[in-house]
């Protein structure tokens, strides 16, 4: 799978607990739940309550459940590419800024490391155990092509496994080479995920997917030219994604299946809300 | 890590002539090392040929033309004799040399053992702008290589075969042998050219449009696609088309195929996925329930699985794709592919549980490649599981041919 290919050149994520076992988009969808990260001049707003909050669902005005807010404990699923094409130095910083961001875990978070390369390998599973993830995390090595799409599908379905409210950062330094998934497919799968993917994007190469992705789940992707401020660039993931509010609502007035767009406002601040712009209710079969 | 241009081989410098030969005495002189080169080997006779310049071969291959257009009209006639530039071969002399068309084969060979086993031949050392190449891996350029001369060369010196290389079993024996490797070493650059020129010449080799097809198969490839961007981002085009040209022109190659010799179900298991990502998917359906009531073995019988699931879910069936993927993951239990597949479907059904017991399956797996078999990942990379026996052919009846 290394050999290169030659061309002719043509000059020629308690509360979270509660919510996350009421089934979220089956045919008869009883609860929908969205995070939501809100920001005034760039700063995350705190202490915002569910009278706070404007939600649209296909246009319709729903009375908001619950909002919870910092204190529920995370899910944080590591998708990390450790392709051939990641060098020592990269793979160095990491490891670094994957122990770092474990370091910023509190007691009741929990943590599973996927890495992939052409495969995709559950390196630690959901586990408080940290210790688990940081020696998981030094026993990966770089080797093979790059399967993101079906890595990206794993990951956030490793955050569907258990009940709470689930990040998943995806970093990569290429695109998809080798995935049998096809990222469509995936990102229909993440319409109905309830996991927040953020995603790390080093170098040139720069995947459609993960932006799509991203966007489709609520999160972000940060581009970034070299791993070496990797550790402040997962530190600030996490700390946006504790900022987040956690809303529930049940569907009211809007039909059951299909695309659900989804609006979410502030009321009375002119406040940037970032979340997931829909869902995707399954029908029946 | 990036590997050449080179097979795992003999590893020699070639060693240099002091004095630059003259056109006649080149041509005796290669004509010689033909004789003495013993094919497969990197031995002196390869050594000194790789040592020419490109213009020095091309001239070359020119005078193996007329040399053996002469031998091919005149070899019963002994009172003939050929004369190029200053030198006059008498049939009698010519003979000792030369014996036809076999002789070419054993030049060529001589040419393509250069091309695989001698690093930096003078042509690579020496090359202009039109050789160079773009190493690609994962999807990224990687750099640039220069190509060897050799290989076109050994077409050149076929080109002579008399009375004519169309249909000559020998000659297809060393295009085959030729294109395998190529293709086995990822030599696109080279093997491109090469096949365009082996379809004209053997236009009813299903090997040949298989191959062909392959090729076309592998450019529309996401690895390969990407490597175009990649490239295209910093300036460079390479001679490949869009996805979905590419993707036209395998299926093209592959029905081709298939009128040559229906028998072939790879071809037709290959066409079901170029025509999936086409997206007719119907068409698609169709020509893998056709490869799979063939009766496919392995790894061919996984991909026809797979691609099939892939089909009846697109179509709107996923009880039938299910079982596809199903039928997938029973005959390659540690592959990767089909659970995330089965997995994927589940979750997209609504069934969460299911969606995460399929899963299950791939993350029970070992992290360790070494234990784990997935065909998929494979899918793109050469078909052939016989380059070695037909190089070895090659050689083989090359030598007999002579004796």
């Amino acid at each position: 799978m290394t050999r290169p290919l030659l061309f002719v050149m043509a000059l020629m994520a308690a509360a979270g607990s509660l919510l996350a076992q009421v089934p979220a988009f089956s045919s008869k969808v009883e609860a929908v739940r969205v995070d939501v990260l809100v920001t005034e001049n760039g700063r995350p707003v705190r202490g915002l309550q569910a009278g706070d909050f404007d939600v649209l669902d296909n246009g319709v005005p729903q009375p908001v459940d619950l909002v919870s807010y910092e204190d529920i404990p995370l899910n944080v699923i590591l998708a990390f590419d450790m392709s051939e094409s990641l060098d020592q130095t990269s793979l160095d910083h990491l490891r670094n800024a994957g122990k770092t961001l474990l370091d910023g875990l509190n007691r009741d978070d929990r943590a599973a490391l996927v890495t992939f390369s052409h495969v995709v390998a559950q390196r630690a599973p959901l586990t408080s155990d940290f210790d688990r993830v940081r020696a998981a995390l030094d026993d990966a090595a770089p080797s093979g092509h790059t399967s993101l799409v079906d890595a990206s599908f794993a990951a956030m379905m490793i955050g569907e496994s258990d009940v709470g409210r689930s990040l998943v950062i995806v970093f990569s330094d290429g695109v998809d080479t080798t995935s049998w998934l096809s990222a469509e497919s995936v990102l229909e799968t993440a319409r109905r995920c309830d996991a927040v993917v953020y995603g790390v994007e080093v170098g040139k190469s720069r995947s459609g997917f993960s932006r799509e992705l991203t966007s489709a789940t609520g999160g972000r992707l940060m581009e970034i030219q070299s791993t070496r401020d990797l550790n402040a660039t997962f530190r600030a993931i996490l700390d946006e994604f504790r900022q987040r509010y956690l809303i529930s609502y049940s569907p009211k007035g809007v039909a059951g299946a299909g695309w659900h767009r989804l609006e979410v406002r502030v009321k009375g601040r002119n406040a940037a809300v970032k979340s997931r712009p829909g869902y995707l209710a399954a029908g029946p079969g | 890590m990036p590997l050449l241009l080179c097979a795992a081989a003999a590893h020699a410098q070639p060693a240099r002539r002091p004095e630059p030969l003259l056109p006649a005495d080149r041509l005796v002189a290669w004509l010689e090392d033909v004789q003495r080169h013993t094919p497969g080997a990197a031995d002196g006779a390869a050594l000194e040929v790789a040592n020419w310049s490109r213009s020095d071969l091309e001239i070359l291959a020119g005078d193996i033309r007329k040399v053996s257009a002469f031998y091919y009209r005149f070899h019963q006639d002994r009172g003939r004799s050929l004369r190029i530039y200053d030198r006059t071969f008498s049939l009698d002399e010519l003979e000792k040399i030369f014996v036809g068309n076999a002789t070419l084969l054993r030049g060529a060979l001589l040419h393509s053992d250069i091309a695989m086993y001698v690093v930096d031949d003078l042509s690579v050392r020496s090359g202009g702008e039109q050789d160079i190449t773009f190493a690609v891996d994962d999807g990224r350029g990687q750099g640039t290589r220069r190509m060897t001369v050799h290989w076109r060369i050994g077409r050149l010196v076929l080109d002579a075969v008399a009375p004519s290389p169309k249909d000559n079993a020998l000659a297809l024996l060393w295009y085959r042998a030729s294109a395998a490797y190529l293709l086995r070493q990822g030599h696109f650059a080279e093997v491109h050219a090469h096949l365009d020129i082996a379809r004209q010449l053997f236009p009813t080799s299903a090997d040949v449009f298989l191959d062909s097809a392959y090729l076309r198969e592998k450019f529309a490839s996401p690895e390969i696609q990407a490597a175009v961007q990649d490239l295209k981002s910093r300036g460079t085009t390479l001679n490949v088309e869009s996805d979905r040209t590419e993707l036209a022109r395998a299926e093209g190659f592959f029905r081709q195929v298939l009128s040559l010799d229906p028998a072939r179900v790879e071809a037709g298991v290959r066409l079901g996925h170029v025509l999936g990502e086409l997206g007719r998917h119907q068409e698609a359906a169709a020509e893998l329930r056709q490869a799979i009531a063939e009766g496919p073995k392995g790894a061919l019988r996984y991909f026809a699985e797979l691609f099939l699931g892939r089909e009846e879910e697109l179509l709107g069936d996923r009880e039938a794709a299910r079982a596809h993927f199903q039928e997938a993951a029973v005959r390659f239990p540690d592959a990767q592919s089909p659970h995330l597949a089965l997995s994927r479907l589940a979750r997209q059904s609504g069934d969460r549980a299911a969606a995460l017991r399929a899963l299950e399956h791939v993350t029970s797996l070992p992290a360790d490649e070494s234990y784990r078999a997935d065909p998929w990942w494979v899918y793109f990379m050469y078909h052939a599981d016989d380059v070695d026996e037909l190089i070895d052919q090659a050689r083989a009846r090359a030598v007999e041919s002579v004796q």
